[in-house]
């Protein structure tokens, strides 16, 4: 039988760090639901959360597969490259968003490149929204 | 009356899963404040403490806050649609603009899936 405490309030023993138990439920509510750290060079996984596999589609673009899915397409991604100074990438989402995975779109940030597809060992994304 | 109750740390019943009463506190003072996902036309899909979007013209949007921010120190972090990019347009502690261009042109430009998070203190 599952043990329950109903407070309203945790303090530890000295008094401090106190928190209601209803920001902890937010705590929780709002954590990262999954998050990625995929290496775009050779399209693979350094480190992730809640991930089950990644997709090389193409130069600069990749999937992530989340395992235990989220509710809906309307959750929040972030995405970020970690690129060299001479070779910083910006970061996009594809047009779709769906309950189970999302696109990770690398393009150059340099002019001469036309913000052309690249390519990048350091591509992070992460979800914020509610689990199905 | 408000019940307390002072603990170094909370365990299951079978004495896994524990974690301190400090790191719960951290827990939620590091979790987002704020996430949207809104439209084109202004109307959010989701969302967590983000009451409304005001429309400003083309490609330019405040996302508004239900409960403020402590202080305009907040960090956050915007993403949209492929080949656009987003940019800050102004921060404040009730609420902050985003502005959305293409990437080919710079130009101004309304995209549906635009996304932001916001993390700090609340008021």
């Amino acid at each position: 039988m599952a043990s329950i405490i109903s407070v309203d309030t945790l303090q530890d023993s000295a008094g401090s760090n106190e928190i209601t138990t209803a920001n902890v439920k937010t705590a929780f509510d709002q954590r990262v639901k999954a998050w990625i750290h995929y290496n775009g060079s050779s399209a693979s996984i350094a480190e992730s959360h809640n991930i089950s596999s990644a997709t090389d589609n193409g130069t600069g673009d990749y999937t992530a597969t989340i395992n235990s899915n989220m509710s809906s397409s309307t959750y929040v991604v972030m995405n970020f490259v970690a690129g060299g100074d001479d070779r910083r990438a910006a970061h996009s989402a594809r047009d779709e968003l769906v309950a189970g995975s999302w696109n990770l779109i690398c393009r150059s940030a340099v002019v001469a490149d036309s913000n052309a597809l690249t390519d990048e060992n350091k591509v992070m994304g992460a979800t914020f929204g509610d689990l199905a | 009356m408000v019940s307390i109750i002072k603990v170094t740390s909370v365990q299951d019943t079978s004495g896994n899963n524990e974690t301190t009463t400090e790191n719960i506190k951290k827990a939620y003072n590091n979790s987002p404040k704020v996430w949207t996902h809104f439209d084109a036309d202004a109307s959010i899909d989701g969302s967590f403490n983000s009451s409304s979007i005001t429309d400003n013209g083309t490609g330019n949007f405040d996302v508004n806050f239900t409960n403020n921010m402590a202080d305009f120190s907040y960090a956050a972090s915007q993403l949209t649609q492929n080949n656009t990019d987003v940019g800050y347009n102004g921060i404040s502690v009730d609420h902050i603009g985003v502005y959305i261009r293409l990437l080919s042109n710079q130009a101004a430009y309304d995209r549906n899936s635009n996304q932001l998070i916001v993390v700090g203190d609340l008021a």
